[in-house]
Order: structure tokens, then sequence, then C-alpha cells
């Protein structure tokens, strides 16, 4: 039953959201179209919708030379699929074991959580911690493991999803029915945490897809393991340090010279997030679906 | 935080990578003790550039029995960092590096490449926690700092480089050894390469100056490659040259007015506290209160109210020499050395004429910038400084580091350069590091095509010629004042761009930038590094 | 329900902790994670208190006291990127928070399947890493050439602004740029919540006349409480760590834009980048941590006062 007021509404949020969308989309496709602009255009006139000369030695650029982009791609997605589905497991069962109020030193163990995400060892000893204690440098473990895999937020975001949304006399009516602990877990909390899990997974796919740091830090020798941004940051980081330093560093105004151009660092930042673009879709829609279904109660 | 945690772990004191040389110390230590040890068996012959005294060639000897019984060489690597990155051949590299060490050493040494930024983050993190990481080059790390950290070796330690070192002694000048001590301690040693700078050399694109009609061949009549010049000239040609082309910018700058376009010597590392006079005097004062900064400052607003600079100057983080290849800028500053016209020529994609304004001078840091040092913690200690030894005095070792694989990554030319093979150029070879004067000692390898055969020569005459620093050899570690430098470094961020490049009248800037720069200790910090400067000479009996 | 309660006393302690067992199980995968990844380096904080040095390891290095936070303190700027930082990062929350809920509320009503393409374009910008975005912004606020004072003020006869050294645009643009970049990652925690609700409520409410602004205030919004709370909490725990590549590579390191661009991070990274010392990005690293930790604490306490169940713990 669609009132005057809800057709308002209605109207006033698309209006809303297209605004928001354009303002979104605006700049992505300057950065698009700058990829395909010819770099000496570009450096002369500036960035520009319209630029007076087009050109693909970006893409031609980075599709042919040094580290495979393509390889990239793959190491990028292997690593989010494993990485998404051993968080969303780790962050799941832990979150659902605190949100039981009677578990004995729960505060205790959710404020040993809160804590790791304000206080940390630095950036030295968590490296000396996995280089030497467990030996993961230069292996697929180092992008996987250090800082990703699970994180007190989510797992609080979880908790809190778990105690507010999920009544606690259905998971009583299947404890009296003989129930075990991880039947209730799987066959009630979980999928009435539709949503939840759909947004830690999410947000975790996502930390996992964009993160370099782990890559730039811990893989020194196998540049056979860099994921796609692992590959453009290192870029951009060599590009910030030589722009910087080129007061310094004499010799660095040749290093500037050498890295690549402004439109291939277009290119490649479109490079990374043009999977996302043709994948979201899908993902969204089983997100909803999930979602909505998971709404459905009483 | 992680992330700027992460990004700032790594120091960067690329402070005075200037050449700048000069600088009588007095004591020779290095000449003083060179002894040859030998006993019986190995030839010490001083021209023999091959092992001369006995514990060299016994360790080698030694080395090698050890692995024909175990059938494993001991493993020595060697880091440092490239602009992209490691190259697509380094294993290649890398194999015939082994094959080459292990018969020569008795060790298997490996290369360790890695992008720059990714070195000035990782190498400190390797250091610390013991990573295998025997000979790195402290280029983007502070020498002082991973000196003062304990991350070198002192290289004097039980005789080692008098011992197994004799080809670095030979290759490199005493006076250059000993400006790398560190109180006393030698930590490092320097690189062969370009240590002077000649000052203030205006590059102006060759066919701007056709067009406005400087007859720039008529010039430089013997092909010296630079032409003598002043201020004068320079200030006429920009006008005509911002005539000519109103639609392109003719000044593109840098952030290098006082260290490549004067002689200002950044004494102890910065610019904080510096010595004007650097060849007579030790007299540290206030670089931003001289005169020199002010003339510079001066001429770089002139130049930007007549319209030569671009208004996004401040903002723009291409190089000064890729805005010249686009074509939105017609000339720029920087500094000068033997056969630096080819090189300025291809960065910036066409031939270009390098006008020489300043002079030459070797300043005080200039050697000892980057130096190459040993881990601490290296295994074997005699093994890594014999590899280290090695480049040095090895051409095969030096060409296979600096230019490759012959045949693969180079060839011979007809007239004794080298060139890309048939089918490789600049941008699919394999093995091209363009890292020549990160290089223990290039000086023994081959001549690439385009510079003249004796480069190499004219370059160690550059250095010897110079005017050197009175106080080459100082070092400072500034880490009581870390508080006081990081104030000023936040200081100078604020308000150096805006003046170095013409945005700010220096009448009123100037004096609000100084202002800033004393309440944030600047006053402290230069009293410290002259009471520091005059101890060290005292020590050093230097007047 | 009952029949637990009826269990004799002996049997009842095993049986109560034997009933918890599974929970432990469930959760020790997590706990064992974050003991390796954040409990374990932890001791390496004493760093902050040291004069590092390698030869001596971390736990044979000196101990100095306080002197590697000096720096962060004994500045005429400490005011400055202070008052920044803690500013722009309350001007985060409240903004951040209100746009956030007011796009995931718009998205959970609107009745057309576009709503799902509005949702993917909007989480772009979050996609895109902040230095490109730097590009970008300099794309339209460069000088010569950007798109603003080209494209959109001289059209208009307005003489073109020099961006980038006029500090008092920037408080906007940053906090501008920052929500433009995160309001399609922070909306969907508030969607999923939103999704989640009996829609029951609603119906009944629509039945007794309820118009859809009330039925925002009065269900939608209260029943937010404990996830605003939440993130709200978990925020401010940041509030002295700010996005390096926002105060940093977005302002092009633009000396006359620092009053307004100086924030700790930035602050600590132009000294250290040269001077390198571990021991003092520990400290800073330190310093923020354990700011943000009093002040949630403090805050939670007085979210505990007004509603339990609402507090973190």
């Amino acid at each position: 039953m669609k009132s005057v007021d809800d057709k308002r509404f209605q109207i006033i949020g698309h209006i809303v959201m297209i605004v928001l969308s354009a303002v979104a989309v605006i700049p992505i496709i300057l950065l698009v179209v700058s990829s395909f602009t010819d770099n000496d255009v570009l450096v002369r006139n500036g960035y520009s919708f319209l630029p007076e000369k087009l050109s693909v030695y970006a893409y031609q650029y980075i599709f042919k030379t040094g580290n495979s982009v393509i390889h990239a791609y793959g190491i990028s997605v292997l690593l989010t699929l494993t990485g998404t589905i051993l968080s969303i497991l780790i962050t799941t069962l832990l979150a659902y074991a605190l949100s039981k109020s009677n578990l004995p030193y729960k505060n205790l163990i959710t404020f040993i959580v809160f804590f790791t995400m304000l206080f940390n060892g630095g950036l030295v000893p968590t490296y000396m911690n996995y280089t030497n204690v467990f030996n993961i440098k230069n292996t697929f473990w180092a992008l996987l493991v250090p800082s990703l895999l699970c994180n007190g937020f989510n797992v609080l975001l979880m908790k809190s999803y778990f105690v507010s949304s999920i009544p606690g006399e259905i998971m009583e009516a299947a404890y009296i029915d003989g129930a075990s602990e991880f039947k209730v877990f799987y066959r009630i909390a979980l999928p009435l945490a539709k949503p939840i899990v759909a947004t830690i997974g999410l947000f975790s796919g996502i930390g996992y897809w964009n993160d370099w740091m782990n890559g730039f830090i811990y893989l020194t020798k196998r540049t056979d393991l860099y994921s796609i941004q692992n590959l453009l940051n290192r870029t951009m980081q060599n590009i910030q340090f030589l722009s910087q330093y080129s007061t310094n560093v004499k010799e660095a105004g040749a290093g500037l010279a050498a890295i690549p151009s402004v439109s291939i660092r277009m290119a490649m930042a479109v490079v990374g997030i043009l999977p996302i673009l043709v994948i979201y879709p899908f993902v969204q829609k089983n997100f909803v679906k999930g979602i909505t279904l998971g709404g459905v109660k009483g | 935080m992680k992330k700027i945690m992460a990004v700032i772990i790594c120091c960067t004191m690329l402070t005075t990578m200037l050449t700048g040389c000069g600088g009588s110390s007095s004591k020779d230590k290095v000449g003083a003790t060179q002894t040859q040890t030998g006993e019986a068996t190995a030839t010490v012959g001083a021209s023999d550039t091959s092992d001369i005294s006995d514990p060299a060639a016994k360790a080698i000897a030694d080395r090698k029995a050890e692995a024909e019984k175990t059938g494993k060489y001991k493993k020595v690597v060697l880091s440092f960092f490239t602009w992209t990155g490691a190259p697509a051949g380094l294993d290649r590299i890398n194999t015939l590096l082994k094959t080459y060490t292990e018969e020569k050493l008795g060790l298997d040494v490996e290369l360790s490449i890695q992008d720059v930024a990714a070195y000035q983050q990782n190498a400190k993190l390797m250091l610390s926690s013991g990573e295998q990481m025997d000979i790195f080059t402290t280029c983007t790390l502070s020498y002082t700092n991973s000196a003062s950290t304990g991350y070198c070796l002192d290289l004097e330690q039980d005789n080692l480089l008098q011992d197994y070192g004799q080809g670095i002694i030979n290759a490199i000048k005493p006076e250059y050894i000993n400006a790398c001590r560190i109180g006393s301690k030698l930590y490092g040693v320097p690189g062969l390469k370009d240590y002077t700078i000649s000052t203030a050399a205006i590059i102006i694109a060759n066919e701007y100056l056709d067009a406005i009609g400087y007859d720039y061949n008529a010039a430089d009549p013997d092909n010296k490659g630079t032409v003598k010049a002043d201020w004068k000239l320079i200030d006429d040609l920009f006008a005509q040259m911002h005539a000519e082309f109103p639609d392109k910018y003719v000044y593109s700058t840098q952030d290098n007015i006082l260290s490549q376009g004067s002689s200002v010597d950044p004494i102890g590392g910065d610019f904080f506290g510096s010595l004007l006079d650097t060849v007579n005097s030790l007299k540290v004062e206030n670089t931003f209160e001289s005169s020199i900064y002010y003339d510079w400052c001066n001429r770089m607003y002139q130049w930007n109210q007549a319209g030569y600079i671009s208004p996004d100057a401040l903002t723009d983080t291409t190089g000064a020499s890729a805005r010249i290849k686009s074509g939105a800028c017609m000339a720029m500053m920087a500094c000068s050395k033997p056969g630096y016209k080819t090189q300025i020529s291809g960065e910036c994609g066409r031939p270009v004429t390098v006008f020489q304004v300043g002079e030459d001078v070797l300043k005080s840091s200039a050697v000892s910038s980057f130096p190459w040092c040993i881990n601490q913690n290296t295994e074997d200690k005699v093994a890594t400084v014999q590899v280290l030894n090695a480049f040095y005095e090895d051409p095969y070792l030096s060409n296979l580091l600096v230019w490759g694989e012959e045949g693969k990554d180079y060839v011979e030319t007809s007239d004794g350069h080298i060139d890309f093979p048939e089918g490789v150029d600049a941008n699919n070879a394999e093995y091209y590091t363009t890292m020549l004067w990160l290089m223990p000692n290039y000086f023994i390898s081959h001549v690439w095509n385009g510079d003249p055969l004796d480069v190499y020569e004219q370059t160690a005459a550059f250095n010897d010629n110079a005017a050197k620093s009175k106080a080459l050899g100082f070092t400072w570690d500034n880490s009581d004042y870390s508080s006081e430098f990081t104030a000023l470094t936040n200081v100078y961020d604020e308000y150096a761009p805006s003046l170095a490049y013409g945005f700010v009248d220096p009448k009123e800037g100037i004096p609000e930038f100084v202002d800033q720069l004393k309440s944030a200790g600047l006053e402290d910090y230069i009293a410290a590094k002259q009471k520091a400067l005059d101890d060290w000479a005292a020590e050093n009996s230097v007047k | 329900m009952a029949n637990k309660n009826n269990n004799t006393v002996q049997s009842s302690h095993k049986k109560k902790y034997a009933r918890f067992i599974p929970l432990y199980i469930m959760a020790l995968p997590g706990l064992l994670y974050l003991f390796i990844n954040n409990f374990m380096p932890m001791p390496g904080l004493v760093l902050a208190f040291k004069k590092y040095n390698a030869s001596k390891g971390i736990w044979g290095s000196d101990w100095i006291g306080f002197k590697n936070f000096k720096y962060l303190f004994a500045t005429q700027d400490a005011f400055v990127i202070t008052r920044n930082t803690i500013l722009y990062n309350v001007a985060f929350i409240i903004i951040g928070t209100i746009s956030s809920i007011a796009v995931a509320i718009i998205l959970s009503e609107l009745h057309h399947r576009i709503k799902n393409f509005y949702q993917s374009v909007i989480l772009l910008p979050f996609m895109i890493s902040m230095v490109i975005v730097s590009y970008l912004a300099f794309g339209f606020l460069s000088t010569d050439n950007g798109f603003i004072n080209n494209s959109i003020l001289k059209p208009l006869g307005i003489e073109p602004v020099s961006w980038y050294r006029e500090k008092n645009y920037w408080p906007f643009i940053l906090v501008f740029i920052n929500t433009w970049k995160g309001i399609g990652y922070s909306c969907i925690i508030y969607l999923a919540a939103i999704i989640g609700f009996d829609r029951s409520v609603y119906e009944s409410s629509a039945i007794d006349g309820a118009t859809k602004w009330q039925q925002i205030t009065k269900i939608t919004l209260p029943l937010l409480k404990p996830t605003i709370i939440m993130l709200t909490l978990l925020a401010v725990g940041r509030i002295f760590y700010s996005d390096f590549g926002l105060f940093y590579q977005v302002p092009q390191n633009q000396g006359a834009l620092f009053p307004v661009t100086n924030t700790i991070d930035t602050y600590v990274y132009r000294g250290l980048i040269q001077l390198g010392d571990i021991s003092m990005t520990a400290a800073a690293g330190l310093y923020q941590s354990v700011v943000g930790f009093v002040l949630v604490i403090s805050v939670n306490l007085i979210v505990r006062k007004i509603e339990p169940e609402n507090a973190l713990f």
C-alpha cells in the first residue's frame, strides 16, 4: 500500500542516491579516462575528462612488462577467497561463544579481544614474531595471516549482533531438545545471522583484496606472490619516496624518469578495482538475498 | 598507525648525497697500518690485484676444503635496491655469481635486490630481526643512525680490513676511506663515484635554444659537455625563451637550490646549521639567514613573478626531467659531473645543453653519505669482508653486478664500449639496473656507449681536483636532538618549498621561516653541531 | 530449562563446565590467532622506553625512560597536531555516523531494484587507495588545469583559486573526501542491521498512520542504538590516530596547509622518515594507543551508567 508519504520518500530517496552515486562515480570516470590518456598530455595539461590525445600505452605496459598482472590477479583472488572463508569461520565461532551470557570468564575474554584493537606490539616486534618464530616470510602464509585473519572489531560486531538479534528462546528450545552446542550454532544461530556474516565476509574480503602491506614487508624474494594491490602500491611508494627525496638524492631524478609514468599509475589503479567492479554485482545479489532471507522472522 | 609506523620505520638520511669531498684528514690511519703480513706461501705484490696477504688466501683455501667435504658452500648475501625492484634476470645473474664465487672465494654469494621504498622499509626490519643480510648499502637508511643503532660491523675489528680487504684499500684513497669514520671507528666503506659536484648547472633543451637563436655549439667548441655561464646569461636566455614560447613554462622546479645549487655544506647531514664556506671555515651557521639562501630565493621569486614557473609547481610530484620530457617545461637546475650531458639528455628525452654557473666542490658528507656496510651479526666476518673486497677489485664481479651477463645483457662494441645486444632496450632489458652510482666500484667495469671511454678517469680527477671541504670525514649522530630535529623538519616542510619555488617574497618569507625555526630549537641544534665539529677538529688536528 | 536445575550438586559442577567446553573449543581458533598476532609481539612495546641497539637486541638495549616521547610533546606543534587529530576525528564520527545511517535507511526503504546499483556504486570510492584519491583530488584542485578552476569557476567568471595554498578550505575538503570514500563502506553495517529488524513493527505502525519520518525516528533509530553506540565507542578508541593517506598525500604535503592538515601521524612521519628511530616510532604508537584506551574506558563507563546493555563491557 503506497501512500503519498511513501511516494514522497521514494522520490527524495532516489534523488539523494542519484546525487551520491554521481559524486562517487565522477572521479572514477576521471580515473579511467586518464588511464587512457597519453602520458605527455597528462603531464602537460593535467587530468581532464576530454583529453587531447588518447593512448592505450599504459595498459600495454602493464600487461606486457614486469611481473605478470594476470598472475597477480590470480594471487589476489586466491588470497581473498581463502582468507575470507577462514576469517568468517574463526570470527563467527569466537563471536558466538562470546555471545553466551553465561559463559564463565566471558567478560574477561571480551575485554582481551577488545584490547587487541587498541594495543599493538608495533611493526618491528610483529615482524620479528612472524619471521623468526613462525618463519612465514616469503610464503603465502605471510599474505594470509598477519593482521587480517581475525580482528577484534569484526568479532565484537558479530557478537553484538548475536546478542541483540538472535532470540535466546529459540536456542533454549534447541538445548532442551538435546541439541549440542555445535548443532545450535550451525542449524539455528548461523542461518539467523546471515546478514552479519555476509557483512563481515564483505569487510574481510575487501580487506584482503586491498591489502598490500603484508606483501610489502614479508615478500622480499617471492615476486611471484605479489597481489595486484601490492604491485600497484610498490610503484606508488617508490614514486612518493623519490619525489620527496629528489632534493637529497640527486640520482633520484633518473629514478623518477625510470618509474612508470602517471598514466600507468592510473591504469594500475583501474586494473586494481576492475575485478571488484565486475564481481561485486554478483556478490551483492547474494548478499541481499542472504540478508533478506535471514531477516524474515517470526 | 601500522601503515605509518611501517613507512616511518626506516629512516632516510639521504641528506647530502651531493658530492662534496675534500677534507684533509691528517689521520691517515688506513695507510699507516697497511702492512704486508705475508708469510711464505702467497705472493705479495702491490700490483697483484688478486689476493695478497696470506690470511686471505688461507681463509679461501680453508673454506673450499670445507665445502668439498660437506658439499655445501657458505652463503653471503649482498643487499641493495633499484628504482623498480628485482630485475627479471636476477636469478640468472645469481647462478653465474654462485659458480664464480664458489671457485674464487669458496662461497655462495647471492644478490638480494628490492625496490627502493621496500628496501628503506625492510632493511631495518631485516637487520633487527637477524635475517641474512650480510652486506648492505646504507643509501635510504641513515649511515650514522645505522651505525649508532648497532647494525654495522667495525671493519677494522681484528684487522679484518687490513688482512682481508686489501682490494678495498687499494681501490679507494685513504682520505675517502677515513671520511667514513664515525668517531675513529670505520663502519663502512664508500662506493667509488663522483663525490664532487659542479653546482648550479642549468640544463636547457636544445630545441628551445635553437628557436631563440643561441649557438650552443659555438659556446662549447672543445665539446667538453658544459658551457661556462653566469646568471646574467641565464636570465637573458630565459626571458627570450619565455617570449618565444608563452604556453610553456620555462623552469622545472625541484627542491634543490641548496643541495645542488650551491656549495653550502649540510654538515652533519642536514641543513639546520651548515658550513657556508666549507673549504675555508669550520663555522656552523644558520643557512637560512645567509645571503646565499636569500639570493637563491630572490632569484626564484623573480622567475616566478615573470611567469617562468608553473603555479602547480609545489604540488607536482613528477620529476623535473620528466616535465622537460613531456614538453611542459624547457629548463631545470641540477648539478653536473663528467658525462652528465649524456645522462641528462637521456632523461629529458632530447638533446640538452648544460650551463655551468656554480663551482666544483666536494662537500663534507659527500663521501660518507651512503657507504657499504657489513652486518654486525654476519655469521662469518672474514668471508663477508672478502666478498665485499672482491667487488672492489675484481672486474668480472663488478661487471656482473653493474651490467649483468655478457652477451645477454650487454655486448662489447667495436670501440671498447658496451651497449645493449640486438633486440634489447631499456624497457625490456632483463638486467639493467641504472644504479651505477650505488655500486662498490664501477670504475673497473665497462663504459656504456655514449660516455667517453675515459669517463671514469675523468671522474676520479674531478673528485681530486675539486675544492674540498675542511670537514671531510665529520659525521654526527643527532639522536640526542631528535626532538628538535623533528620539529625543525616540520617547520622546514611548512615554509621552505614555497620559498624555494619563488611563491613567497623572501623579504617577508625568510624572516618568518627563520623565526619559526628558532622557536623549534634551531640555535640549540646548531650549538650542538658546532661543539661536535670543534671536538672532531681538535681530535683530528684540523684547523 | 527446568531439568538443568534439577541436577545434583556434584554432577552439576561437572555438567556446568562440561557444558561450556564446546564453546571454549569454538572460541579457541580465534583466541589462538589473537594471541599469536597481537599478544605475542606486545612485549615489544618496551622498545618505546629503550634506546634500541641492534647488537644488544630489544631486551638488552638500555632503558631511557620517557626520552623517546619527548618529541611528541616538547614542541611548538604539539598543540596543533593534537587539536587537528581530535577535531577531525570528532567531525568524522559525527558526520560519518549521520550520513551512513541516512544512506542505510534510504537504501533499505527504496523499493526499486536500482538500489542495488546505488549501493555498488557508492562502495567504489572505498576500493581506491588514498594515493590515487590524492591524484584525482589534484585533478580537480590543480591551480593550472584543475577541473574546478577551469570548468566551473572560469565559466562563471570567478578568479581561479590556488587551492593548495589556501588552508581555510581544507577542513571541508578533507571531511568531504573522507565521507566520500567511506560512506559506501560504513553504511553496510547499518544496512545489515536495519534489514535484520522485524518488519511487523513497521507494518503495524503504518496501519496506525505513522509517516515515514515517524517510523524512522521512533522505530529505526532506537533499534539502531546498540550499533551506533558500539561503533562510536570503537571510533573513540582510535581518536588519536589519523588516516595517513588523507592528511599527507591528499594535501600533497603542502606546507601552507600544515596548520590544518598536520596530525600526530604526519608529524611523526616527517621527523622519523629521516631519523628512522625504531624506538621513537614505538613511542608514538604507544602514546596513541594509551590515550585511545583511556578514552574508551571512560566513555564506556559513562555509557554503562546510562544504557547498561549497550556498553562494550
